[in-house]
C-alpha cells in the first residue's frame, strides 16, 4: 500500500516537472564533474523554485577540495556547522532575522499557536527521490514522539506543557499547531535543533523501525551487532554523521566519523536545492575533506602549514594568534573574524541557593556580591592572563547587541579595594579574625570553594589572582579545579559554593539568557530557582523579582511579535541589573578564524556560537577556490 | 613441558576472573559515570539535555542498576556469547571498535621493537667488548639521552623541525589521500613512508635502555673464567662473544618480554595522540575519560589476557634458552 502512494507520489512529481521544464526561463549550469555521470538534466534535479543566493562576493567557480580538520574521529558540533545545518528556516549572516531556507515562506498566526510551512516543489534527496512534508510529518511520528528514542519531546516543540502537532496539509505544506503561544518557535527552528527535521529521509529511514518495517528490524539489528534498535536508530538515522545516507545539504557523505575514522569525506550532491543568480547549481566546490588529529597542536601545525582551506573551531584561540600571523606569508592564508557571542571570558556564580543557610545568607547579599566585584583589578587580569585582548566587563549583552544595557554591562567594574570594603562592611561582616579574614553572621571565617574545570587554563590562572585580590579585603576563596564531570556532578546536587564559566548569551540574548535569571541547569548561580522554574520537585521559590523574570519570560515566549519581545527582554535584563546576581571579569575580543588566500567568498566578519552554528549561516555552498594561494 | 604448561594454562582462569572484577570496580571508581560525561560535554558546547531524556539513557545503558548487576551482565555476555558489549559514546560493538585499530597498532608496535632490535643488539655488544673506547663513549652519550627524553616531546620537536625546515605534516599513518581508500601496493608504500617517524619517536627510549642493559649484562659474563678458557681453546673470537656471553645476556630480555604484549596495546599512548596515529591507545584513553564502560573494561581485560599469555611465553622462552632453568 505504502509502496502505491510512493509510486503515485512518484509519478505525479514527474510529470508535473515534466509539464513545467517548457515554462522554465532560467538556463541552470551544473559543475563539469557532473558532466560524466549520469542523471538527469539539472533543471528537473533542482526544484521548480530553488532557493536563489547570492554569493557574498562574487560568483564563483566550479572544482577543488575544500580542507579542514576535525578533531579526534567523532566532532559532529564542526560538521553540522560546515557540511550541514539546513533547517526549514535560518539566520542571516548578520544574526539579526529568520529567512527561508528548505520552507520557502511560512505563515504565523498572530498568536504563535500555528506556523505552516510551504516547501519546494521538485526538491530531492541527493539519491534522487522527492523531499516532501511526509518526511516532516515522518520525523514527527517515527522519531520525535517514539518514547524509546525521545523519551521527552524537545523542548522547541512544547508549549502550553504537550507537544506541537505536525500535518501535511499536502505534499508541500506542513503545518505545526501548539496548545499555547509558541513565539520563539522560528528561531529555535534556525539553530542546529532544527535541522533535525530535514535529515530524515522516510524512504531510508522506514526500514530502521519497528513500526514501519515489524519483519525485518531484528535481522538489521543482529547483523549490525548492536543490543537494541533504537542503537541502530540512532547509527543510521539520527546520527547524521556517522554512516553515508541521503540528505539535502550540498555535500553528500562518502564516509563517516567514528571511533576509529582518521578521514571524514564527503563529495558534492548533485540535487542540491540552491542556485547562483546566474543560475548556476551550488555548491561551488566539489569535495571536502577533513582529517582527523587526536591533538589540536596537530590541526594547529597542519593550518599554519596551509593544509587547511578554511576553519576557525579548535584552533583559533588566542593564544595562537600571534603564530598564525607571523607565518601568514608562508602558510599562504589571512584572517576573517568570529565575533563571539560569549558576553564574558569567564563568569563567577555564586550558589545563592546554598544548601547551608549560612552561607546562603552571605551570598544573597547583594552588598556581599558588589564588594566582591570590586575588589577585582579586571584590568590586571586581561593584562597578564588574556594577553591584553578584552575590556572590564559584567555579564551583559556585548555592545554589538540590540539589547546591550550599559548598567548591566559597567556596574561595579572598578577596581577600588576602598569600595569594596565599604559594600563588605555594608553587608555587615566588619567583624575580623586574627588573620585578617572577615566573619560570617555565625561568628565563622567567610570561607568558601571556587570550582573551576581542569581544561581551563584561562580560567585557572585567573582564579588564582581574584583568590589573592579577595584576600586583600578580607575574603577567604580558594580555587578547586576539578574535572568537568565531577563538576557537574556537584552542581546537580546543588553541592558548590561558587562554579567559573564562560558567559554565553552575549548575541543570542533572548535564545540564550541563563545568566539574566534563573533559566536553565547552566544557570549557575541559583540551581534551585531554576528547578522550580521547570516544575521540578527540588526545586525552592525564588524572590519575587525573580519570580517577575520568570513570568516575564513566559510573556516573551507566548508572542510572536519580535518588537514586542524584545521589550519584554529590555524589562528582563533592567531587573538583572538590579539584582547582579553573578560577577564577570572581562568582554572577549573579537576571535578569528584563517582563510586560503585563494578560497573566496568568505565574508569578512560573522558572530560565532552554537545557535548560530558559524560558518554554516555565511553559506559554504558559495564558498569557492580560484587559483594558486 | 607440556604438564607445565597446561598447568599454567588453568592457573589463568581464576587470575582472569579477579582481574575482570578489579577492572570493572576501578573504571566504576570515578565520581559520576558516562552519562555525567556526556551532558558534561554537550553542555560545554551550548546544548542542553532534558532530565527525561538523561532518565531514559540511564535506563537503556543500564547504569541504574547497582554495580554486580552491570557486571554480571557484562562477564555473562562475555563468556556465553563473546559479546563485551558496546560502547556507549561510539554506539558501536566494543569488539568491532578495537579490532579496526588493531592491525595497525600491531604493524607499528612490531616494526618498533625490530628497530629496537636491530639497532640496540649490535651497539650494546659493541660498547662493552670494547670497553671504555670512543665508540663505548658516544653509545653512552646518546644512550642516555635517549633515556632522559620524554618520547612525546620528541614527537613535538620532530613535528615542529618537519614544518619549520621541510614544510611537511607530520601526522596519522597516511597521506590524506589514502587513508580511505582500500589496500593496494601503493597504501603499503605509502604506510612504510610515514611508519619510521613514529618508529624512531617509540624507539629511541626502548633502544637506548637496551643498550645499556646489554652492555652492562654482558661486561658481567665476559670477565668470567669460561670466556677466557673458550679464548685458551683457541675460539675464534666472534665464537667467543656470540655463542656463550651474549646468549647468557639475553636472559634478562627474555624474561621481560612479556610485557611487550600488553604493550602492543597500550604502550606509547601519548606519543600517538600527539602524532594522531591511528592506534589503540588514544582510544583507550579516551574510553578512560569518557567513562565509556564497557569500552574501557574491554581494553582491561585484553591489556590483563596479554599479560598473562606474555607472561607465559616468556616463561618458556626463557626454559629453552637456559637449560639451567627448570620447571619446578
Amino acid at each position: 500500500m505504502k509502496r502505491i502512494t510512493v509510486f503515485l507520489i512518484l509519478t505525479v512529481l514527474l510529470l508535473t516537472s515534466v509539464s513545467m521544464l517548457g515554462a522554465q526561463e532560467m538556463v541552470y549550469n551544473q559543475a563539469p564533474m557532473l558532466d560524466s555521470m549520469d542523471l538527469p538534466p539539472v533543471a528537473e534535479r533542482l526544484p521548480l523554485e530553488p532557493l536563489v543566493v547570492e554569493p557574498h562576493d562574487r560568483i564563483g567557480v566550479y572544482g577543488g577540495t575544500w580542507h579542514m580538520g576535525l578533531r579526534g574521529g567523532n566532532d559532529g558540533a564542526l560538521l553540522v556547522r560546515t557540511l550541514g545545518n539546513e533547517g526549514l528556516v535560518r539566520w542571516n549572516l548578520e544574526w539579526t532575522e529568520v529567512i527561508p531556507n528548505v520552507a520557502s515562506s511560512w505563515e504565523a498566526s498572530p498568536d504563535g499557536t500555528e506556523y505552516t510551512f510551504f516547501l519546494r516543489e521538485g526538491m530531492k534527496w541527493s539519491d534522487g527521490m522527492p523531499f516532501t512534508a511526509h518526511d516532516i510529518t515522518f520525523w514527527y511520528e517515527a522519531h520525535a514522539t517514539n518514547p524509546e528514542i525521545s523519551p521527552a519531546p524537545p523542548n522547541w516543540m512544547v508549549s502550553g506543557g504537550q507537544i506541537g502537532t505536525v500535518e501535511a496539509l499536502d505534499d508541500y505544506t506542513v503545518k505545526f499547531t501548539f496548545a499555547a503561544p509558541n513565539g520563539l518557535f522560528l528561531q529555535r527552528l534556525a539553530t542546529p535543533d532544527g535541522n533535525i527535521l530535514t535529515r530524515m529521509p522516510r524512504h531510508y529511514a522506514e526500514q530502521f523501525h519497528p513500526a514501519y518495517n515489524p519483519d525485518g528490524i531484528d535481522a538489521l539489528v543482529e547483523e549490525a551487532g548492536l543490543g537494541t534498535w533504537v542503537d541502530l536508530w540512532s547509527q543510521k538515522v539520527s546520527d547524521e554523521w556517522y554512516t553515508p545516507k541521503p540528505t539535502i545539504n550540498a555535500w553528500v557523505l562518502e564516509s563517516g566519523q567514528g571511533a576509529s575514522a582518521t578521514q571524514v569525506t564527503a563529495v558534492r550532491n548533485p540535487y542540491y536545492w540552491k542556485v547562483d543568480p546566474e543560475g548556476n547549481q551550488y555548491p561551488y566546490i566539489d569535495y571536502v575533506q577533513l582529517d582527523a588529529g587526536n591533538d589540536t597542536e596537530t590541526l594547529v601545525l597542519r593550518a599554519l602549514n596551509g593544509e587547511i582551506d578554511m576553519m576557525d573551531r579548535h584552533i583559533a584561540s588566542l593564544s595562537n594568534k600571534a603564530v598564525f600571523f607571523d607565518n601568514m606569508e608562508a602558510g599562504g592564508y589571512h584572517f576573517y573574524e568570529v565575533v563571539p557571542s560569549s558576553m564574558n571570558s569567564m563568569i563567577i556564580a555564586l550558589n545563592l541557593t546554598h544548601q547551608d543557610p549560612v552561607m546562603r545568607e552571605i551570598f544573597q547579599n547583594k552588598d556581599f556580591r558588589i564588594g566582591l566585584s570590586y575588589a577585582i583589578n579586571r584590568q590586571e587580569l586581561i593584562d597578564l592572563v588574556l594577553v591584553g585582548q578584552g575590556e572590564p566587563y559584567q555579564a551583559a549583552p556585548r555592545p554589538s547587541s540590540p539589547f546591550y544595557n550599559e548598567r548591566l554591562a559597567k556596574q561595579y567594574t572598578e577596581y577600588n579595594v576602598e569600595l569594596a570594603n565599604q559594600h563588605l562592611d555594608a553587608a555587615g561582616y566588619t567583624e575580623r579574625d586574627g588573620e585578617g579574614f572577615r566573619l560570617g553572621p555565625d561568628g565563622n571565617r567567610i570561607t568558601f570553594t571556587v570550582d573551576t574545570q581542569t581544561i581551563g587554563l584561562d580560567w585557572i590562572d585567573m582564579l588564582e589572582l581574584i583568590t589573592g585580590y579577595w584576600q586583600e579585603v578580607g575574603i577567604d576563596a580558594r580555587a578547586n579545579v576539578i574535572d568537568r564531570s565531577i563538576l557537574y556532578d556537584r552542581k546537580d546536587a546543588n553541592q558548590q559554593d561558587a562554579v567559573i564559566w564562560g558567559g554565553d548569551g552575549g548575541l543570542d540574548v533572548i535564545l540564550e539568557p541563563r545568566w539574566y535569571f534563573p533559566y536553565s541547569g547552566e544557570s549557575n548561580f541559583a540551581p534551585l530557582w531554576r528547578y522550580w522554574y521547570q516544575g521540578d520537585a527540588r526545586g525552592e521559590q525564588p524572590p519575587e523579582a525573580a519570580q517577575r523574570q520568570m513570568d516575564l519570560y513566559d510573556q516573551l515566549k507566548a508572542t510572536a511579535d519580535p518588537d514586542e519581545q524584545a521589550a519584554l527582554m529590555h524589562e528582563i535584563l533592567e531587573i538583572a541589573a538590579d539584582e547582579f546576581y553573578v560577577i564577570g571579569i572581562s568582554l572577549p575580543a573579537p576571535g578569528y578564524g584563517i582563510v586560503k588566500n585563494n578560497f573566496f567568498n568568505v565574508p569578512e566578519s560573522m558572530p560565532g556560537a552554537w545557535l548560530y552554528p558559524n560558518p554554516s549561516p555565511a553559506n559554504p555552498f558559495q564558498f569557492f577556490i580560484e587559483g594558486e594561494a | 613441558m607440556a604438564q607445565f604448561i597446561i598447568r599454567r594454562l588453568f592457573l589463568m582462569i581464576p587470575t582472569m576472573f579477579a582481574v575482570s572484577i578489579v577492572a570493572f570496580i576501578i573504571i566504576q571508581l570515578p565520581p559520576g559515570d558516562f552519562l555525567t560525561s556526556y551532558v558534561a560535554n554537550i553542555s560545554a558546547a551550548g546544548e542542553t539535555v532534558e532530565q527525561e531524556v538523561i532518565e531514559a539513557l540511564n535506563r537503556r545503558f543500564g547504569l541504574d542498576q547497582p554495580i554486580y548487576v552491570q557486571y554480571l551482565k557484562w562477564i555473562t555476555n562475555i563468556i556465553t556469547k563473546g559479546d563485551f558489549g558496546q560502547s556507549f559514546e561510539f554506539n558501536t560493538p566494543v569488539d568491532q571498535l578495537i579490532w579496526e585499530r588493531m592491525a595497525l597498532t600491531v604493524v607499528l608496535s612490531f616494526a618498533t621493537l625490530i628497530f629496537t632490535w636491530i639497532i640496540a643488539f649490535p651497539i650494546g655488544i659493541l660498547s662493552a667488548v670494547r670497553q671504555y673506547s670512543i665508540g663505548d663513549y658516544v653509545a653512552t652519550f646518546f644512550g642516555f639521552l635517549g633515556l632522559a627524553i620524554p618520547d612525546f616531546l620528541l614527537a613535538l620537536v620532530l613535528m615542529y623541525i618537519a614544518f619549520k625546515y621541510f614544510n611537511q605534516s607530520v601526522g596519522g599513518l597516511f597521506s590524506p589521500d589514502y587513508v580511505n581508500a582500500p589496500w593496494s601496493m601503493e597504501k603499503v608504500l605509502d604506510l612504510v613512508s610515514h611508519l619510521w617517524i613514529p618508529m624512531i619517536i617509540l624507539g629511541t627510549s626502548g633502544t637506548a635502555s637496551l643498550i645499556r642493559v646489554m652492555r652492562a649484562n654482558l661486561l658481567d659474563e665476559l670477565r668470567k673464567p669460561y670466556v677466557r678458557t673458550a679464548r685458551a681453546k683457541g675460539l675464534p673470537e666472534w665464537k667467543v662473544i656470540l655463542k656463550y656471553p651474549v646468549r647468557v645476556a639475553l636472559n634478562p630480555f627474555v624474561s621481560t618480554a612479556g610485557w611487550l604484549l600488553p604493550g602492543l596495546v597500550s604502550g606509547s599512548i601519548i606519543v600517538a595522540v600527539v602524532l594522531s596515529l591511528p592506534t589503540t591507545g588514544p582510544l583507550l584513553l579516551r574510553s578512560l575519560t569518557s567513562q565509556d564502560m564497557y569500552l574501557a573494561g574491554a581494553f582491561i581485560l585484553l591489556l590483563s589476557v596479554l599479560t598473562l599469555f606474555g607472561t607465559l611465553i616468556s616463561d618458556i622462552i626463557l626454559a629453552w634458552l637456559d637449560p639451567r632453568i627448570r620447571y619446578e
